[in-house]
């Protein structure tokens, strides 16, 4: 009988097991589209997210929409969209207004100047409407306000009614804008640009421009209770304004800010930084960390909430920040540089994309697979390799007091070559930038190009229709970020090899030719390029071998 | 000829790879075959320290730069002279790089190496013990002359003398690596690894003259 019984139990555990609802596993899908840079959008059912597209001719930016099960539900394609397809996904719930009624809505705005209002559930087209495109067009995030939808346009601001995407205000602007957000707030519309101003532009019309610095504004401006706050992208840092008073300097390469219950979050190149502006704004600290692009917030319940960033380098994952005190990093087995933030479904479901064009998901029930480091990550091989290194220094000090030579070298070498061998990268990365601030460089500077790059990271690829260049970047140590870089931003595709002594570029834009070479200011490049270190105005030079 | 530009120098269509194994190979059994009384016993012996020494450089590839063939050359040059101790450098190359990597670069570190145990032949070949003192100093400047003649196969139509010169530069801790290394391999293997070649070496010898004058008998 009790045989009988335990059979019985193993046989519902194994049903129950198999009764798992498919919907609950956690899944991937190489979407092989280009990067993702903005954050998924989790519905009660649905998993949306926006590719970049490869401009290669294999592929342009999509819209997909997954269920939960991690089956295909919709796609939308735009064969014509242009590069930089930045502008996060916006969803609305149905409601009234202006034009008459809408179900909800999927607001997408591409970098060809086009607003697409879709249907969440089909992916079908219910209304569109299309902007100015100076060399591109919309990359910054939209907004709403009631039944509007705000556009922050190449340069301009639009606003359309949700229900038929009625033009409801038009504004031109005088300066140009990327990854221009625009935020609402009780009066008026507030977005930045290129040139470090900010445009308040009322509902009326009435536009009032206020320069914050000599710099780029490329995100939403933020409402704080000191006022409102701006991360000034400058040529080789950050600084932060509130209320247009330089409050505190930073790294460079600013990320998208976020705000949750008056605490700001900052991040750059260098550190990931926590602001309390519950009463006047203050610096409550800064953690090392390299994030440059969104910051998001996950709501654990009303006292509890965990920040995360994506970490922008080639380790990737996402950080999660508590406190200042607080924080670990989520890995995963496919982590490439990350810029786009999660996506939280309001049951605790999440969905993650990098620069792969790689989409995970995970149910509420998951517990990621990998979570690693807090606070700073220890370099154990650093210490082991160190520690041998001061055993044989130790050990062979004796056979050096008594002039014993021979044995001393036999005893410290074999500590030396350890230490040497485990810390090459590190050893020969140091000596290269030692040799490269010895040498004086001849530059490589084109007097075509605008000012404003001087002092900034340029890239130039000389392809077989022409050269083209981007200028203006900063915040990138080695030559493979800074071309990563200018290649996204151009939509170039650049397709790399994988060497034992490091990376080194394949085909540029398609083109593979007999190789790739590069020139620093004008020197040949000699090391791979995740090694080659460039300096914060670097002009680096691709050309065909 | 050349297919494109790698990390080592021009990448070879695999024509020419065949056409630079040929050689090689044709180099190494060119000087195996003189003097003519090899005995089985003497190839076999030869034919274990290019194994092992292949396998100890494969085994050894992760860590950069730490080339336990260049005191293998200067130690084989030593003890089994000019002749055998080029082949042997050319038949571990060949070997090891199977494994590693083979292109245009092959030849440059065939003939290194040959080179080493050249040098080593010319300036280490005493009987006895080898002297310690000669084979560091060797091991530093056959490591240095090494990789710097290896560096010689970047070179390319459009790569001028300073692009040369700072990549000689670039790579010094390579070289630093290279040098501790080979002393390390000097100091704590070439001992053994000369012991072990010179007995059976005069094994040979031994067994070598028997035969010889089994045939004059004959």
């Amino acid at each position: 009988m009790r045989r009988v019984l335990i059979l019985l139990a193993v046989l519902c555990f194994a049903n129950l097991a198999s009764a798992q609802d498919p919907a609950n596993e956690t899944w991937q899908r190489d979407l092989d589209n280009g990067y993702i840079s903005t954050a998924p959008l989790l519905t009660d059912d649905l998993v949306i997210v926006r590719t970049s597209g490869t401009w290669d001719g294999s592929g342009s930016p999509h819209i997909f929409a997954f269920d939960y099960s991690g089956e295909l539900v919709w796609q939308v394609e735009n064969p014509h969209s242009l590069h930089h397809d930045l502008s996060p996904l916006l969803l609305v719930e149905q409601g009234q207004g202006c034009g008459g009624t809408w179900q909800d809505l999927l607001i997408v705005a591409w970098a060809d100047g086009k607003i697409q209002a879709l249907d969440v559930i089909t992916g079908l087209e219910k209304w569109s409407a299309q902007t100015e495109i100076i060399t591109w067009g919309i990359t910054g995030s939209l907004a709403i306000d009631s039944d509007l939808v705000v556009v922050p346009t190449r340069q301009g601001l639009s606003t359309y009614c949700l229900a038929d995407g009625a033009l409801k205000q038009r504004v031109e602007l005088e300066q140009l804008g990327w990854r221009n957000g625009v935020t609402v707030s009780g009066e008026a519309y507030l977005l930045g640009n290129e040139e470090g101003i900010l445009n308040t532009v009322y509902r009326n019309g009435t536009v009032i421009s206020e320069s914050i610095g000599d710099g780029k504004i490329r995100h939403a401006p933020m409402l704080t209770n000191s006022g409102i706050l701006i991360h000034l992208q400058t040529a080789s840092a950050s600084e932060v304004f509130i209320a247009g008073e330089l409050f505190l300097a930073a790294g460079p390469s600013p990320a998208l800010p976020a705000i949750y219950n008056d605490r700001v979050y900052l991040a750059t190149s260098e550190e990931f930084i926590f602001l309390d502006c519950t009463l006047q704004c203050e610096s409550i600290g800064s953690i090392p960390f390299h994030s440059n692009g969104e910051i998001a917030i996950q709501i654990i319940d009303d006292e509890q909430w965990k920040v995360w960033a994506p970490q922008n380098n080639p380790e990737g994952g996402w950080g999660i920040f508590t406190s200042t005190d607080s924080w670990y990093l989520l890995q995963t087995s496919i982590d490439d540089y990350a810029t786009a933030a999660p996506g939280f479904s309001s049951d605790g479901s999440y969905a993650l994309g990098n620069d792969k064009g790689i989409l995970m998901f995970y149910n509420n029930q998951q517990i990621p697979q990998v979570i690693s480091q807090s606070d700073e990550e220890l370099d154990y091989t650093f210490i082991i390799t160190t520690l041998v290194l001061l055993i044989s220094i130790l050990a062979s000090a004796p056979a050096f007091v008594f002039h014993f030579h021979e044995r001393v070298l036999k005893i410290l070498l074999p500590g030396v070559v350890i230490f040497m061998a485990f810390n090459i990268t590190m050893i020969s990365t140091a000596w290269s930038g030692f040799l490269t601030e010895q040498i004086e460089q001849e530059g490589d500077w084109d007097d075509s190009w605008p000012d404003e790059w001087k002092g900034t990271q340029v890239v130039v690829f000389e392809l077989p229709e022409g050269e083209v260049v981007f200028g203006g970047m900063s915040g990138h140590k080695t030559v493979e970020n800074l071309t990563d870089d200018a290649a996204f931003r151009l939509g170039i595709l650049i397709e790399k090899e994988s060497f034992a002594i490091g990376d080194w570029v394949k085909s540029i834009d398609g083109y593979e030719g007999a190789g790739w070479e590069f020139r620093i200011d004008g020197e040949r490049g000699l090391l791979a390029i995740n090694e080659a270190q460039v300096g914060s105005d670097s002009v680096i030079r691709w050309f065909p071998a | 000829m050349v297919l494109a530009s790698g990390t080592h120098g021009p990448v070879l269509e695999s024509g020419w790879i065949l056409a630079i194994h040929a050689v090689l190979i044709g180099i190494a059994f060119l000087l195996l075959t003189k003097p003519s009384h090899n005995s089985r016993r003497e190839v076999l012996l030869l034919s274990s320290i290019v194994l092992f020494t292949a396998a100890l450089r494969v085994a050894m590839e992760p860590l950069p730069n730490v080339q336990p063939v260049t005191m293998a050359c200067l130690v084989v040059g030593a003890r089994l002279g000019l002749r055998r101790g080029i082949a042997f450098a050319i038949m571990v190359t060949l070997l090891s790089n199977m494994v590693i990597s083979d292109g245009w670069w092959t030849l440059f570190q065939a003939s290194g190496w040959a080179m080493v145990a050249a040098v080593g032949a010319k300036f280490l070949n005493a009987e006895g013990e080898l002297n310690m003192k000669h084979l560091l100093y060797l091991s530093v400047a056959s490591s240095l002359f090494f990789d710097w003649w290896v560096s010689l196969s970047i070179i390319e139509s459009g790569t001028t003398f300073t692009d040369f010169i700072l990549y000689l530069a670039n790579g010094l801790t390579f070289d630093l690596l290279h040098i501790f290394a080979t002393m390390a391999f000097a100091l704590w293997l070439a001992p053994a690894f000369s012991n072990l070649i010179s007995e059976d070496a005069s094994l040979t010898e031994s067994a070598l003259a028997v035969g010889e004058t089994d045939v004059v008998l004959g």
